[in-house]
């Protein structure tokens, strides 16, 4: 008994001496900037002027809803992850259903789809502001010659109906490979007997996908939902680099809005508290994904 | 069973068409790269190069001194991280996957959620942290953020790939007398080598394109790094500088490309086994 104890007692010794290196970088770097920026949430701390936090309770919380600005980049943030997600879930899952069929080849057409993985998006927004430029771009271009008229002198980045759609494109460019990842991983961990004996029944392409195979891969379908979560909502680099938030306030959303009033007004406090409802945010949205798509088993 | 012909014909068609689309802008961006300035900025465009010219290649790596900084820049801050969450998510994983200790699935708790909380909630407290001790614009300035926001991934990763390792193991080293490091480092290590390659690839590439830490910290252009230093190239010149512009694109993706293709499996085991990132 004793020697047991003291052994577990040398063993947990020596597991805390192994985690150390990696417990300091994340109490200094992430727990404390936890607290201290939740801390900031109850402040007016002007970084340039003030010499310190000054404590104003609940202030923040309650007049950030009469901030005109951040109604507009709260409303462009939700358009914005609603329009996102409802596609990268659906595409995704599309075309990881249709390469699973591919009899050859599969590997070219993975790696065709998990290539834009690579370009960080800050690069994406840069290769993408070149194509869609009104008078250079390719994809007026192709409009051009494809007879789109009307459509092809369109500034599909500073105007007010296009700008954010079209950061939802770029943005689904650069991710829709990373959920194929999850899905196609999903798919083929699935027992050939399964989908032999719906074929043997007969049911058609959509059927098979649909109602045979998307109900076995929960786990899949959950994970990828959270992760798509987490890209619709902490949009930033897309609209830094494209548009800077205009045309107006039409592609501001709150990340971007965040960091312009911690970085370019220095107002900390106002902006930790939109950071902590842009982070109540994905965890709401991430509790309900659970909710929903957790399997319910066990 | 095989489906019909004509279906799979089908499937093919829109799969080809869909690669397109997502290799389209890769190529325009290649294509760009070689033509002419002349050719790059004639109205009404050119699909295909006319004429290919390597002379925005030799004028972004031999007289885009800014370039070649930022491209250095990347390697040292990718590289240092890399090596320091190396060391640590190896040793820390060991302990969350081989030791029972007090407050370990407390710790696990905290760095899930870590993983699923937006980055600009630590970033202010970062920034006003550095700041006071004087280290914006400098390596460690992202160095350090960086290891600690990749942490929770690599431990999470190595965690599973150390507890994944048969006990027996353990005990055979045991008894020839192993000490604690010496089972960590002879035995244990070697074995986890799959799971080091998979944080090192995804950290790899996740540090390589890191950006709101990067313009936020990095103020100064001598300290910029790849992805904030294309912008910032950009902006500078203003307008249209595509021909050059889009060399410097492709020459900082080559080492994610290289990278991904080469160990694309540990990427995506890392993906599916590693839960969510903010």
């Amino acid at each position: 008994m004793i020697s047991s104890r003291t052994s577990s007692l040398r063993d947990s010794g020596i597991a805390y001496l192994f985690l150390a290196p990696a417990f300091l970088f994340i109490v200094v770097f992430i727990a404390y900037p936890l607290v201290y920026s939740f801390y900031l949430t109850f402040t007016e701390y002007d970084f340039v002027y003030d010499s310190a936090p000054k404590w104003v309770g609940l202030k923040q919380y309650i007049s950030i809803w009469e901030d005109k600005v951040f109604m507009s980049s709260l409303k462009n943030t939700l358009v914005f992850a609603l329009l996102y997600y409802v596609i990268v879930m659906f595409f995704s899952l599309l075309i990881a259903f249709i390469i699973d069929e591919l009899t050859k080849g599969q590997t070219f057409y993975q790696l065709a789809v998990y290539l834009p993985i690579i370009v960080p998006l800050s690069l994406a927004g840069v290769i993408f502001v070149w194509i869609l430029d009104p008078t250079f771009g390719v994809f007026n271009h192709i409009l051009r010659s494809l007879g789109f008229k009307s459509l092809s002198n369109k500034n599909w980045l500073s105007d007010y109906s296009t700008a954010l759609p079209s950061m939802v494109v770029i943005t689904l460019w650069k991710y829709v490979g990373f959920n194929v990842i999850i899905f196609l991983a999903g798919i083929q961990s699935l027992g050939k007997s399964i989908i032999e004996a719906a074929r043997v029944d007969g049911v058609s392409f959509f059927q098979e996908k649909f109602l045979v195979i998307l109900p076995n891969i929960k786990a899949h379908l959950s994970m990828a939902s959270l992760y798509s979560i987490v890209q619709a909502i902490k949009v930033f680099e897309v609209p830094y680099v494209t548009t800077g938030g205009g045309p107006g306030t039409a592609t501001l959303t709150l990340y971007l809005y965040s960091w312009r009033t911690a970085f370019g007004y220095f107002k900390m406090g106002k902006a930790a508290t939109i950071a902590y409802i842009t982070a109540a945010l994905i965890i709401f949205f991430s509790f309900l994904s659970n909710k929903f798509l957790e399997e319910k088993e066990k | 069973m095989i489906r019909k012909k004509t279906t799979l014909l089908i499937l093919y068609l829109i799969a080809t068409l869909i690669a397109l689309v997502f290799l389209a802008p890769f190529v325009w961006i290649i294509f760009t790269s070689l033509k002419p300035s002349k050719e790059v900025f004639s109205y009404p465009i050119t699909l295909f190069p006319h004429s290919v010219t390597l002379e925005h290649y030799k004028y972004v790596m031999f007289r885009m001194s800014d370039f070649r900084r930022y491209f250095w820049n990347s390697t040292v801050i990718t590289g240092v991280s890399l090596a320091i969450i190396a060391i640590s998510s190896s040793l820390g994983g060991y302990a969350l996957g081989r030791k029972n200790f007090w407050g370990k699935n407390w710790f696990i708790v905290f760095i899930l959620l870590v993983l699923a909380i937006p980055y600009s909630v630590y970033l202010i407290p970062i920034f006003i942290m550095e700041t006071r001790l004087g280290i914006k614009n400098s390596y460690l300035a992202l160095i350090l953020p960086y290891v600690a926001l990749n942490l929770p991934w690599g431990l999470f990763i190595m965690m599973g790939t150390f507890r994944g390792i048969p006990s027996e193991i353990e005990d055979a080293a045991r008894i020839d007398g192993c000490s604690e490091y010496q089972l960590w480092s002879r035995i244990m290590l070697p074995l986890a080598k799959p799971g080091l390659a998979t944080t090192i690839i995804i950290t790899f590439i996740f540090i390589w394109q890191e950006f709101i830490y990067a313009v936020t910290l990095q103020t100064d252009a001598k300290w910029k790094t790849l992805p904030v230093g294309i912008v910032h190239i950009r902006d500078e010149l203003q307008s249209l500088a595509y021909d050059n512009l889009s060399v410097a694109v492709i020459l900082s993706l080559l080492p994610l490309f290289i990278v991904f293709v080469a160990l694309k499996d540990f990427f995506i085991k890392g993906i599916v086994e590693g839960g969510v990132k903010g």
